[in-house]
């Protein structure tokens, strides 16, 4: 590994940290409304960010091609987010402010975020609880119609707003309505059906995409004045997790190997409440909203081996392990916390269910204190959801939950602005790494899709236009061809191949590996491991794996096999990254780093900084850079929730 | 513009109600058989007596008869065209069979109408019914028709004005009925409606035609007197309930009232029973 | 357990198609319906046979991408949606009949695999609040009765999987379109444009192909989010009273 000298701008702006946004508005620079209509731009995705972001720059007068692999712009997986978005709006008067969101979000992101990002995020979250609003987003609310809220992980406020366990559903069919109604002006291009597999640089700048249409196997150029990139995390590397079936990092990982720098890829979140595995068919596993650890209290038996079922365990025989361990917090410490403390009650051989990987989420307590009928109300979806997978009823017996991978903090660089360190490549939301640190609270990724989409993004893209100057928008570059030519002898030769072993089953092996050497705790040997493991499946893949049907058509087993090719290089990367950092923070978590009781124990000497991979191509090592973080605002103190 | 979806389905249910509002109206008017002569054949005369708003009734009820039909069958050819691949596997969780079958129930209940009226209305099914009147309380049959010579002769439309009918009375020799030749019909003798619903339903075959009728006519209710506050976006959370049993509810009384028609005649007649005073 | 599937194959929009056999073996009662079919590509890929297209994509019942006609009913017999759908509702032996959505609106794309942008064109007709980003008032400044926000958000759980029209003898996509409508007639931010949406949501609708309201109650029954019909008596209100007194 190579450590490189350069030093990348982030272009933070100067001045107090309050006023960056406000002064750095003020400065960018615009571009009239009679020539936004000359500007052509490419959103890939359609979750939050990249619907906020198209329907924006749309209406700003941009024209606007937006992709996505789904069948309809209103299916991508921020549709999945259950339990709020965060805002400090202070409705509930119980001292919420900016500074206060602010510093719950550096903290939960155990200081390994940009402050002026966080301030920014936090900032805007109050526009975007009005902009939903007057969406017709439904938001849960009072009596007197005023909005409601609850608290989540890692705040003592209530700042989260909800729209029952649909929050996220709520918020990006406002998108996909606001980007539908642009469709209808004529402004946005749906291409759905569209893969992006390959991103087109020339002179240093992005200028469009290759896609492949999903449906007649197409390879298409698109040339764009601008590129942005919304397609969410890489969770799917562990194959199993939270995550959409489909949700993938190819865009993302092409960009790098187009020269994008990617950010802190070991920087992946376990959500602690998932339903527990079943099986070796589970294809992936569900979530259950993080808002349950309001009323439910987790326990384990302090036993280890107790194999009675929940209802014979006395009270005083068991564990309630995180109000134990965190009093402060409680059931509602931040999910890092929460996710190691389940792993290391299970390693001790307390876990419960039939496979003993698993923990209690008891709701017993709060059906006595508030009745079921209020439970149900508040849960009540989430109830039948566990109840439909698991077979068994909540109100009755405990649930069982078990961390399981959810969200990556971890993506592309960008700058203040969210471009990429190649101009002209935009990565907004779940896609770039900015504002989440090494952990992310809860709540707070839909909050990030949107800010990045309605309120940030399509004011620092007009910075660029009006700073740059402007491209032929057109394919006949040179390096259009070479990209796509790229993306065809990759292509043929996955079709190839015709070995023996179907995608699935090389991303399943990968998924372990990387869950078991680089999951919820890592180490030095694991890692390494795994660092000589990985190009081995690498190679099988490349000479064993089993397409089958032709290029030029509807094609399953040929969009899995590309997807599952870049999970594997971009496993190597996030355990590179997971080596090089020798310290312990949020969702990172090495063994060899960890205070005496268990906790993370991070390296402000040698680590504040943010990781950058620089690609050297598939078969040479990445070089580093350090975007080193700087904590004007705030002291780096020990991140305690006890 | 052709009409849209809600559109065409609002006409159904508009000429829906209309028509229910008949039946429903109708069915009063015919229960009252079950009080006698007088009563009946008083209702008849009076509805009658306002020949012009007679036939503004119904010409309104043929044309609501024919917006429904031609806009159901309209709309039923597009849902055929909607799926024009059928599933190899067809299953119905929710849907009663009398929504599966509204448009065979509506053809049938349809051409039950037509018949209806051949029957009753112009009797051309039954030309006897033609000669059927009475007189102070008694039935009367014209013995033969023959159109009259002058204008002003005693053609049963003509009954009430026909000031130079010459003056014959009807026998006494009542309950058995006096035939009288045609010409010499009283002044005051008006249609015997009653006489002519009893004898109709003394036939089985007439009177099982009409149960049945009615009994598809109910299924058809079941479903579309509910399905018309749906239609016409009259459902409201808090009624929707009560207004989904509806359809049954009335569909049941008015196969209930309709079908005791035929049917008690019948079974009196079988049993000898001599409710019906003919 | 075992299984029998006779599963409709269909190369394109345009190619016949027909009902393949195929057996479905050591199936496990907790995998969902997907992760079965899963299973049957990964043999089908080992032998060099074309797997089965259906779409899927968040598999906990939200993102309304899957659904596929089980013996009859659309997401099968569970009121919930197909990769919500778990093996333990089957029996061993079992004979399944799996075929696409059937409506002349919703082409076949490829086997199980539907086109269902009729839906997208639906919304883009008028499924929204014409409000541009930043012109939003702030968020309490105008209450929404709490019955009001409730309602609106059973109707907006619409997942647009397209259950409605698959289930419906008439393929009528009404609850799909009355579930947005009505939401957004319910919510005061709604009211500007309360009219004309309705009335360009239903003249789309009607161009695409879809059926008329039978009131058959077929899509409520199969509906994965439970949107009630009561959603069309609103919509039939709201078009007939735009109508009659003119957008």
């Amino acid at each position: 590994m190579k450590v490189l000298e350069e030093t990348l701008n982030a272009r933070i702006p100067s001045g107090p940290l309050d006023q960056k946004w406000t002064r750095h508005q003020g400065e960018l620079k615009l571009v009239s409304p009679n020539n936004k209509r000359k500007y052509t731009v490419i959103v890939v995705g359609t979750g939050l960010a990249g619907g906020s972001a198209a329907a924006t720059l749309a209406e700003l007068g941009y024209n606007v091609r937006s992709f996505c692999y789904q069948d309809s712009a209103r299916r991508a997986h921020s549709i999945a987010a259950q339990g709020g978005i965060n805002a400090c709006k202070n409705y509930q008067n119980d001292g919420d402010s900016v500074r206060r969101f602010f510093y719950d979000t550096i903290k939960g992101g155990d200081f390994r975020s940009r402050e002026a990002n966080v301030y920014r995020l936090t900032e805007l979250s109050t526009n975007i609880i009005d902009q939903c609003v007057a969406q017709g987003v439904p938001f849960a609310r009072e009596y007197g119609g005023t909005l409601a809220n609850r608290s989540f992980g890692g705040a003592q406020v209530s700042r989260t707003f909800y729209a029952r366990g649909q929050t996220g559903q709520q918020l990006l069919l406002g998108c996909y309505q606001a980007m539908m109604r642009q469709v209808n002006a004529g402004k946005i291009t749906l291409h759905p059906r569209t893969e992006m597999l390959d991103l087109v640089v020339a002179n240093g700048r992005a200028i469009g995409i290759i896609t492949r249409n999903l449906v007649t196997g197409q390879i298409e150029k698109h040339c764009a004045d601008a590129v942005v990139l919304a397609t969410g995390g890489y969770g799917n590397v562990f194959y199993l997790s939270t995550n959409a079936k489909g949700c993938n990092v190819t865009a993302t990982f092409r960009a790098y190997r187009q020269g994008a720098y990617f950010a802190n890829p070991c920087y992946t979140q376990i959500h602690p409440t998932c339903i527990p595995p079943h099986g070796e068919h589970q294809s992936k596993l569900t979530l259950m909203s993080e808002s349950l650890r309001n009323d439910g209290r987790v326990w384990v038996p302090k036993k280890p081996g107790d194999r009675r079922p929940p209802d014979q365990i006395p009270d005083e025989e068991r564990d309630y392990y995180l109000e134990r361990l965190y009093p402060s917090y409680g059931n509602l410490a931040p999910r890092d916390i929460a996710s190691r403390a389940a792993k290391r009650v299970v390693d001790e051989g307390r876990g419960v269910g039939p496979t003993g990987v698993g923990v209690y989420l008891d709701f017993r307590d709060a059906i006595r204190r508030l009745g079921e009928q209020n439970i149900a109300a508040r849960y009540g979806n989430l109830f039948d959801m566990y109840q439909r997978i698991t077979d068994e009823n909540p109100y009755k017996v405990p649930m069982r939950i078990y961390p399981a991978s959810h969200y990556t903090m971890g993506g592309l660089w960008v700058d203040y602005n969210l471009m990429s360190n190649i101009p002209g490549l935009f990565v907004i939301g779940e896609a770039n790494f900015s504002d989440h640190g090494a952990n992310r609270l809860g709540a707070s990724a839909l909050l990030q899709g949107l800010v990045d989409g309605y309120f940030v993004l399509p004011y620092t893209i007009g910075d660029y236009f009006a700073r740059f100057k402007k491209l032929d928008a057109t394919t006949d570059h040179p390096e259009f061809d070479q990209a796509e030519a790229r993306v065809k002898d990759r292509i043929r030769t996955l079709l190839s191949i015709n070995g023996r072993r179907t995608p699935d089953s090389f991303h399943r092996q990968l998924g372990q590996l990387v869950w078991d050497k680089c999951g919820m705790s890592r180490n030095a040997d694991g890692l390494r491991e795994a660092i000589a493991k990985i190009p081995e499946i690498r190679q099988e893949f490349w000479e064993n794996v089993k397409v089958v049907g032709t290029g030029e058509d509807l094609n399953i087993s040929l969009e899995q096999a590309g997807r599952v090719a870049d999970f594997i290089e971009l496993a190597e990367l996030m355990c590179r990254d997971a080596l090089a950092r020798e310290e312990s923070c949020g969702g990172h978590f090495r063994e060899e780093h960890q205070t005496e009781d268990g906790e993370a124990l991070r390296d402000d000497e040698r680590f504040c900084h943010v990781s950058c991979w620089k690609s050297n191509g598939p078969d040479a090592d990445p070089d580093l850079i350090i975007e080193p973080l700087a904590f004007e605002n705030v002291q780096l103190v020990t991140r305690s929730y006890k | 513009m052709l009409p849209s979806s809600i559109a065409k389905k609002a006409v159904v249910a508009v000429t829906g109600l209309l028509l229910f509002g008949f039946v429903v109206v109708h069915m009063i008017g015919n229960l009252q058989v079950f009080l006698g002569r007088e009563t009946l054949n008083n209702y008849a005369e009076f509805l009658h007596s306002m020949p012009e708003l007679l036939w503004a009734a119904r010409i309104g009820l043929l044309t609501a008869i024919v917006l429904h039909v031609v806009f159901t069958v309209w709309v039923w050819r597009e849902n055929r065209a909607s799926r024009p691949q059928r599933y190899a596997v067809e299953r119905t969780i929710r849907a009663s069979r009398a929504s599966r079958t509204m448009i065979l129930s509506g053809l049938l209940v349809l051409s039950f109408i037509i018949y209806h009226l051949l029957h009753f209305t112009v009797q051309v099914t039954n030309p006897d019914y033609r000669q059927f009147y009475e007189h102070q309380g008694r039935p009367v049959t014209l013995v033969s028709y023959e159109p009259p010579p002058q204008p002003s002769s005693s053609r049963p439309e003509a009954v009430n004005g026909a000031e130079d009918a010459p003056e014959t009375i009807a026998s006494e020799a009542s309950p058995r009925i006096e035939t009288i030749p045609a010409e010499s019909v009283p002044v005051e003798a008006r249609r015997d409606v009653y006489r002519m619903v009893v004898l109709g339903f003394r036939s089985p075959l007439i009177a099982l035609t009409y149960i049945i009728a009615q009994l598809l006519l109910g299924l058809h209710l079941s479903h579309g007197a509910s399905a018309m506050f749906q239609t016409l976006g009259l459902t409201t959370p808090k009624y929707r309930k009560a207004q989904f049993l509806f359809g049954p509810a009335a569909a049941a009384l008015i196969v209930l009232g309709n079908v005791s028609i035929p049917l008690v005649i019948l079974l009196d007649h079988w049993a000898g029973l001599g409710l019906f005073d003919v | 357990m075992n299984l029998t599937l006779h599963v409709w194959r269909q190369q394109g929009p345009s190619a016949p198609g027909r009902l393949v056999t195929y057996q479905a073996k050591d199936v496990s009662p907790d995998q969902s319906f997907l992760e079965m079919l899963d299973g049957l590509n990964e043999e089908l890929i080992s032998r060099g046979e074309e797997p089965v297209a259906f779409d899927h994509d968040c598999r906990e019942g939200i993102c309304g991408s899957c659904g596929v006609v089980i013996n009859g009913v659309a997401h099968g017999p569970e009121q919930t949606t197909t990769c919500q759908l778990h093996m333990r509702s089957f029996k061993d032996g079992d004979e399944i009949v799996i075929e696409p959505w059937r409506a002349d609106p919703f082409p076949v794309i490829r086997d199980l695999m539907v086109d269902r942008s009729a839906f997208d064109r639906i919304i883009a007709a008028g499924g929204y609040v014409s409000i541009n980003t930043g012109s939003a008032p702030e968020a309490n400044g105008i209450p929404v009765r709490k019955e009001d926000a409730d309602m609106a958000f059973d109707s907006a759980t619409c997942i647009g999987c397209g259950a409605c029209v698959a289930a419906c003898k008439n393929a009528s996509a009404m609850l799909f379109t009355s579930a947005k409508v009505a939401q957004l007639a319910r919510l005061p931010q709604g009211q500007v444009e309360r009219k004309r949406r309705v009335l360009n949501m239903v003249e789309q609708m009607d161009k695409e192909g879809f059926g008329n309201c039978s009131n058959y109650q077929e899509c409520e029954a199969v509906c994965p989010k439970q949107i009630s019909t009561q959603n069309i008596a609103v919509m039939n209100r709201e078009y007939l009273r735009a109508s009659l007194s003119g957008a």
